[in-house]
């Protein structure tokens, strides 16, 4: 079988490198076509922990990656101001203290907090408050289960991680070719896509071509016409300004997500600048507010010009279309609030694998593949969604279209759920678990009536004593271990770049 | 009833499902809620239903309500179980053991069942719980020894309702627990709420949450509602043979041209049950007649369904069982927190009716090439059947209470071979495979015959566990 892959971002070059990888023997070749024409989106730098299965999946050594995609570690991303202005908590990659009686701890906390200073939510974990403290360590290197019961994933400059992965499948025979696609051929009677023709007039045959080229969805959309079902109504920002600062403080082991009047800012500190963004819906601001507001709020002088983006929220009603499969942008698009857009590649990229065609693509590999990705942008929305309703906030335009909003039945029962009784309504098959529910519904102040009954089951006093132990257990943990930027250096993973600096 | 107010519930029934939930009710529920207990004083017969079998969950579940192996071994006729091995199923008169087992060893990220398919081997083979079933020996899977393939093996046990029932009676907190000996004769509902249960001795008792635990007679449940969705009648015939020693560690079920008959291993004897399809007429005596299905919510009004009162599921896997816990461990996460229950039941029925429809699937599953046993034609399973059919897809819902393992070895058992496999299987070198094949089955064959016999295994614990006791008292 042959593959040709269009588009070399991020998502281009993470199939390349999977594909060329894991079905060696097996594909006939991969071609993949890209333009230096076209600029790439670089979807959000920042990531779950997800990636790391990936990576270990290739055979990456992580020091190396990092050094050389100036990549820092991320332990969860700080929200500010989103439940109320000034308010701001960490939602992190692991889970909050310990059961208590089989009883989950955030419940014990809520009781907790009705009779006196037992903390907050974020104090019981180790990852928000090794973050807090710019500091890091690896999981395995804690010395008790609390200390050990996190996850972490990266912030890494988009642009380098796709080199580095061009590398990677090129040493494992991708053929790239330089060029710009002007025409499609399609088999009439099939549909199939047979071909395409580039602006050199080469012509790429392939039996399975993988469509990352991104918004314009060249192959899905524009020659299978696969058709969008748009998000915009829930998720409603529809533009980005992106720009690159000089990094000035710490190293943070966080990404931060701000909110704005019309939408939101993120900050995502690498090694050698920290990336910045604003998302927003141009319905409550103009392009240049936006920039400004952007310019306005970064950490040093920015190192270029702003970049503008323009995207619906939403996705393409098949991700997979006859011959041709959707990753990336070209598939879906939901804004990267919640570091999902790789997230999102790499669940193409697994389930491709997992449904890759024998001689033909079939019709029960494009059915499976779809019902498992639509399941999972689902539920990407609903979680990114969550943060925009759970909020006090009324002070804009924006902030009042959601206090109206009617959400989808599926998020509509888990807050039902929640502000009843902290009741987490669970799935299998998603990105985010419950811990993740628990910390944006606690830290964007969704306080729940009640508590899980059982939690009146335990002695009290047994449970103040056990909650001042985790919490003394985490912060001397903490304490002791090294910053950020002294890990990076101990495992060798400093870039040792010198910091960028504007001009 | 704000939190913290007190309350009262009311379990009813002298079944398996009541004393495993007051069980956990006793132990988990706050003191601010009273707890009573209606009992009748005869056992209720659809507790044969459970099969006399348990999935590997009930250790820990069991071990969290105080309920110990060692008691279970000791103090009933419990023995193990690697699963239940199938005899002449279907129409294809297909044999298999369908044993409990961890995720299978993964080669290069692909998992056993496409090297199955790859190399056209049976997967039982490779299968120590498998193995060891069939030969009839057991040993508990060593939990420091992560080589050895017996530590990728689970089992379950075989049990005697009305002796688990006792034990968890026996560890029942009776400070937190009232019972009330006797049976209910009527009971005042307006609408799906019930206001009292009168009893035969004209006691009338109220509570707000009633939960029914009657078996299939359902007795509160059926009088708010009868909305059971029947799938088909059955006639179950029970009967015990004493054994002069105990039989393998696994269940056995044949089919034939009635139904089928399972032989479940006890201690000193065999329980033996027939079933008997109702469609195909045979006139049997002594014979209990159930209507299988499910209903379509288990929580109506002020009362909650627990086990059979809510479904009957045939006894042909540990599903019945698995559905027990689970109800249990739905309604513990679910205690109301006041008077209004409209969310608490709502999420409730949800995950009732996935838990339920999911295990009808497995069992549906099992029969999907006889049409005459009346299963509707049903979109899950399809995409189940199809998926796996086609290249070894192991497609999945969330928390269905069978997992990959159990679906995959019901598929090779059933003689279903996936057309294909993963594509990435092929990147392993085929003959290297084939040697690691070969060694493996060789090594696993071995190991499950040199294990002690099942009977010798359970004399021997049991002699060391009156030993330990001893000395602990000592």
């Amino acid at each position: 079988m042959r593959v040709c892959i269009l588009g070399g971002g991020t998502a281009g070059w993470m199939t390349a490198s999977a594909l060329s990888k894991k079905l060696k023997n097996i594909i006939e070749s991969i071609t993949l076509v890209e333009s230096e024409t076209i600029s790439t989106v670089g979807v959000g730098e920042a990531t779950l922990p997800h990636i790391r299965l990936f990576n270990e999946g290739l055979g990456i050594d992580e020091s190396s990656f990092m050094k050389q995609t100036e990549a820092t570690f991320k332990l969860g991303i700080e929200f500010c101001d989103w439940g109320r202005l000034g308010d701001k908590y960490i939602h992190p990659f692991g889970d909050f203290g310990q059961t208590i009686n089989g009883v989950e701890f955030y419940q014990h906390l809520l009781k907790l907090s009705k009779h006196g200073d037992y903390g907050v939510l974020d104090d019981y974990a180790f990852g928000i408050s090794a973050a807090k403290s710019n500091k890091f360590q690896l999981p395995k290197e804690g010395k008790t289960t609390l200390q050990q019961s996190f996850g972490y994933a990266y912030q890494f400059d988009a642009g380098l991680y796709a080199k580095f992965l061009r590398t990677f499948s090129e040493t494992n025979g991708v053929r790239r070719i330089e060029g710009k696609v002007v025409d499609t051929i399609i088999n009439e009677k099939s549909g199939d896509v047979t071909s395409i023709t580039l602006d050199d007039g080469q012509q790429i045959s392939a039996d399975l071509f993988i469509d990352c080229s991104g918004f314009r969805g060249v192959l899905i959309e524009q020659a299978l016409k696969s058709g969008y079902q748009d998000w915009s109504k829930w998720l409603p920002c529809n533009r980005a300004v992106a720009v690159p600062c000089e990094r000035q403080t710490h190293l943070s082991p966080y990404t931060r997500a701000t909110a704005r009047k019309a939408g939101w800012q993120w900050r995502i500190p690498l090694q050698h600048r920290t990336g910045n963004g604003h998302v927003y819906w141009n319905e409550f601001i103009s392009d240049d507010e936006a920039t400004s507001l952007l310019l306005n709020n970064l950490d040093g002088p920015a190192l270029g010009e702003p970049k503008q983006l323009f995207f619906k929220t939403g996705r393409r009603n098949h991700f997979w279309k006859n011959n041709v499969v959707a990753i990336g942008l070209s598939a879906g698009f939901l804004e990267p609030l919640e570091s999902t857009s790789i997230h999102l590649i790499q669940e193409g990229i697994t389930n491709l694998l997992e449904l890759f065609p024998h001689e033909n693509t079939s019709a029960l590999d494009i059915a499976e593949y779809n019902s498992r990705m639509s399941l999972q942008y689902e539920r990407v929305r609903d979680f990114l969604l969550l943060h925009y309703v759970a909020t006090k906030r009324d002070d804009s335009e924006m902030w009042r279209y959601f206090t109206n909003m009617t959400l989808p039945d599926s998020l509509q029962q888990k807050i039902a759920g929640w502000m009843h009784r902290g009741y987490i309504q669970r799935y299998e098959f998603g990105a985010f678990l419950p811990p993740s529910w628990v910390a944006v519904m606690l830290g964007q102040n969704l306080i729940p009536k009640n508590y899980d009954p059982r939690v009146d089951n335990s002695n009290f006093e047994h449970v103040k004593q056990q909650s001042q132990a985790m919490r003394s257990d985490i912060a001397g943990a903490v304490s002791k271990a090294k910053t950020h930027a002294d890990f990076l250096s101990v495992i060798g993973a400093a870039s040792n770049t010198e910091l960028l600096r504007a001009k | 009833m704000s939190q913290q107010d007190t309350s009262q519930f009311l379990v009813f029934g002298s079944t398996l499902a009541a004393s495993m939930t007051v069980l956990a009710l006793s132990k988990s529920l706050p003191k601010n809620i009273k707890l009573l207990w209606v009992k009748p004083a005869n056992s209720c017969p659809s507790d044969l239903l459970y099969g006399g079998i348990s999935s590997p969950e009930a250790y820990q579940f069991n071990l969290e309500y105080g309920v110990t192996e060692p008691q279970l071994i000791l103090d009933t006729d419990t023995t193990f179980t690697f699963g239940t091995h199938f005899n002449n199923w279907g129409i294809h008169n297909r044999t298999w053991m369908q044993c409990f087992h961890l995720p299978f060893a993964t080669t290069s990220g692909v998992e056993l069942h496409h090297f199955m398919t790859r190399h056209k081997a049976s997967l039982g083979d490779f299968l120590i719980s498998a193995q060891a079933g069939e030969k009839g020996t057991f040993a508990h899977p060593p939990t420091d020894n992560v080589q050895s393939p017996l530590s990728r093996a689970e089992y379950g046990y075989h049990f005697d309702p009305s002796q688990w029932e006792a034990v968890f009676f026996d560890n029942i907190d009776k400070t937190r627990i009232d019972v009330i000996n006797g049976d209910i004769s009527t009971l005042k509902h307006n609408q799906d709420h019930i206001e009292y249960v009168q009893l035969e001795d004209g006691s009338k008792l109220q509570a707000d949450l009633f939960i029914d635990c009657s078996g299939t007679s359902s007795k509160l449940l059926a009088t708010l509602n009868n909305d059971f969705k029947k799938q088909r009648s059955v006639q179950l015939h029970s009967e015990i043979q004493p054994c002069t020693q105990t039989g393998p560690a696994c269940r056995s079920i044949k089919g034939n041209e009635f139904g089928w008959q399972s032989v479940t291993p006890l201690r000193d004897n065999n329980h033996i049950v027939s079933l008997f399809e109702s469609s195909l007429g045979y006139e049997q005596t002594d014979c209990q007649t159930y209507t299988l299905g499910h209903r379509n919510q288990a929580w109506l009004g002020n009362c909650v369904g627990i086990g059979h009162a809510a479904y009957v599921l045939e006894p042909i896997t540990p599903a019945p069982y698995i559905l027990l816990m689970k109800d249990i461990e739905r309604l513990l996460e679910l205690i109301p927190v006041n008077h209004e229950t409209h969310i608490e039941k709502q999420e409730y029925n949800r995950r009732f009716l996935n838990d339920v429809t999911h295990a009808e699937l497995f069992h549906q599953a099992l029969y999907s090439e006889q049409r005459d046993v009346g299963y509707d034609d049903c979109d899950k399973l399809d995409r189940k059947l199809t998926q796996y059919l086609h290249r070894g897809i192991l497609a999945s819902y969330d928390f269905e209470p069978f997992n990959e393992q159990d679906w995959a070895i019901l598929h090779a058992g059933l003689g279903r071979t996936p057309e294909r496999y993963d594509r990435m299987a092929e990147q392993v070198d085929f003959e290297k495979t084939q040697a690691n094949l070969d060694r493996m089955r060789a090594g696993i064959a071995h190991l499950a015959s040199r294990m002690p016999t099942h009977h010798i295994y359970l004399e021997k614990l049991s002699m060391y566990l009156r030993d330990s006791e001893k000395h602990g008292q000592q």
